[in-house]
């Protein structure tokens, strides 16, 4: 299944959703990455047909995507809106979504129960998704998303709010669903979950395409960001001083009152390694360390810089 | 289209908008009941409970409950996915969109009328009880015939309301201004005006059906249509326009789903 937009843009009135987007998608898994806001979710409803391209092309097998509903009967999407009908039991949500892609009940019965194996939701199956946990709506969101065996699935935050156990199972299944050669496209503001599953992703903010390819050549991008860490200490001014004769400390803001320290480094492992050290050897006390950037919006927004 | 048929209706039975409108299908019942305890005030006078069974009808069903329920399942058809946010669950399937539309209309209209069946049925047999079982068999044309208007009615108003809440933002608001503020005005005003409300036309079905026994019990009227001259259309010609209203309404309805797009915000 090939994906392919052209010139893409969408509009909210004066706000842009995306703009101007031009990508190929193949198969195998594809992450779209941004922090929150960045237009992935605009992106994934115009390619589930929700939206309307606002100006250029969304094609699907060289099918566009809007007001065509033969698209969909290949398209499992698991959206990133928590809402149900809550009344249903997760089996008969989804085996009512199966037979909305025009299953017989008695096919959709043995697939959603298929599905619903996959997730691991079985002991929770009868169950109505009201009294579901978070991690658990996502889990059968997700067996509606899979239980047609389509071979484009569209998964919008997918593992948002699930446990780790959950998170690894989820991730291990759209890694298997990109080795079976089917088109998988995960959304997330999470660099390393996206990491986990695939090393092709789309870079996006502010409705942009920053970048597009291999992970690790965007890591190295990333890697080139200096990474800032505050430190609350008794001595900030002994600390200082020490500090900055690091080579990789870009720069250092004393904040005397509140006895806090901001830095700049170019390594952050070399940091973390030495600064026990250097607080043991001058009996300083660190009572509090943190990174204010090290999230992906910083990452962004150095990168557009 | 027969699954999501069944699949609306089951939302539908578990929506507290069903209960509220299995409550309001009481009050008819209720105020009946209430009329046959007052029975020995009244009976004096020639009047009979039985003979009241067209005024509850058009009053208390047609004018009253049909469009005040109409407002609340009609405006839900797209709304209630909207609101709830289920819609992307339902537009991102092979189905076409109007399908959906007119799977969820036809759905409440049927789950409605069942409810005003079963209602009006009760209504019925308590107001004509006293002419017994045989009265009861002799007037089921009476019977069928409203639930014949009540189905139509809902129809056309289903449709008509399902379209404003898809397009409007305050569906409710505006369902309960045209029907008790502009359909209630325009009704008792003289002239051809009257031709652009739904009401009307369910007026004169009802009207036609109940002869003698309803015409006459409402003088003002005949006497300001006289005075104006305005024409009363045929009860084929009121059906036909009424059928024609909601298919242009079940039309635009189902268009709206392909042209407005819907952004839905995490609740």
């Amino acid at each position: 299944m090939n994906i392919e937009a052209k010139n893409l843009s969408k509009w909210y009135g004066q706000v842009v959703g995306v703009n101007n987007l031009e990508f190929t998608i193949q198969s195998g898994v594809t992450g779209f990455l941004g922090p929150n806001g960045a237009g992935k979710t605009t992106l994934l409803r115009l390619l589930t047909g929700q939206l309307k391209p606002s100006k250029g092309n969304l094609l699907i097998n060289g099918n566009p995507v809007w007001n065509n509903y033969q698209v969909l009967q290949n398209v499992g999407y698991c959206p990133e809106l928590d809402n149900f009908w809550d009344y249903l039991t997760g089996f008969e949500f989804v085996r009512a979504t199966l037979c909305m892609h025009g299953f017989s009940l008695s096919e959709a019965d043995i697939k959603a129960e298929e599905a619903i194996h996959v997730m691991n939701m079985e002991k929770f199956q009868n169950k109505k998704i009201g009294s579901y946990s978070k991690g658990m709506r996502q889990r059968i969101k997700m067996a509606q998303a899979i239980a047609h065996n389509p071979p484009l699935l569209f998964l919008d935050e997918p593992l948002n709010g699930m446990d780790p156990l959950g998170r690894r199972s989820t991730i291990d299944l759209i890694k298997e669903f990109g080795e079976q050669d089917k088109t998988v496209i995960v959304s997330s503001h999470v660099l390393h979950e996206v990491e986990e599953m695939t090393d092709t992703i789309l870079l996006v903010n502010h409705g942009r395409l920053l970048a597009e390819g291999n992970i690790y050549e965007i890591r190295e991008l990333i890697d080139n960001h200096p990474l800032q860490v505050t430190i609350i200490s008794n001595k900030v001014n002994i600390l200082t001083s020490k500090l900055l004769e690091f080579e990789d400390v870009k720069s250092v803001q004393l904040n005397r009152e509140e006895n806090q320290i901001t830095i700049e480094t170019l390594s952050p492992e070399k940091f973390h390694k030495r600064l026990p050290e250097l607080a043991l050897d001058n009996n300083i006390k660190i009572k509090s360390l943190w990174s204010p950037d090290e999230n992906l919006e910083s990452v962004f927004d150095y990168l557009v810089r | 289209m027969n699954f999501l048929f069944k699949f609306f209706i089951k939302n539908n039975i578990n929506s507290k908008r069903t209960i509220w409108i299995s409550i309001m299908a009481l009050i008819p019942v209720i105020f009946a009941a209430v009329i046959l305890l007052l029975k020995p005030l009244f009976s004096d006078e020639g009047v009979t409970v039985s003979s009241l069974f067209p005024q509850v009808s058009v009053f208390l069903y047609i004018h009253f409950l049909l469009p005040l329920t109409a407002i609340f399942m009609g405006t839900a058809v797209i709304g209630d996915e909207v609101d709830g946010r289920t819609l992307p669950y339902l537009l991102t399937r092979p189905i076409p969109r109007r399908t959906i539309v007119l799977s969820k209309l036809i759905s409440g209209a049927a789950l409605t009328g069942l409810i005003f069946l079963i209602s009006l049925l009760v209504t019925y047999i308590i107001m004509k009880q006293e002419n017994g079982l045989h009265g009861l068999i002799q007037d089921a044309d009476i019977y069928l015939g409203t639930i014949g208007i009540i189905f139509l009615g809902m129809v056309v108003y289903l449709s008509l309301f399902c379209f404003m809440g898809g397009l409007l933002k305050r569906p409710v608001l505006i369902g309960l201004f045209f029907t008790f503020g502009w359909e209630s005005t325009v009704s008792f005003l003289p002239g051809n005006i009257k031709y652009f409300t739904i009401s009307h036309y369910l007026h004169i079905l009802a009207k036609r059906l109940y002869d003698s026994q309803f015409t006459n019990t409402d003088p003002k009227r005949a006497l300001l249509n006289l005075l104006f001259r305005s024409k009363e259309i045929s009860s084929e010609a009121a059906i036909l326009i009424l059928l024609a209203v909601a298919c242009v309404f079940v039309f635009l309805s189902a268009s709206l789903l392909y042209i407005k797009e819907y952004r839905l915000e995490k609740s």
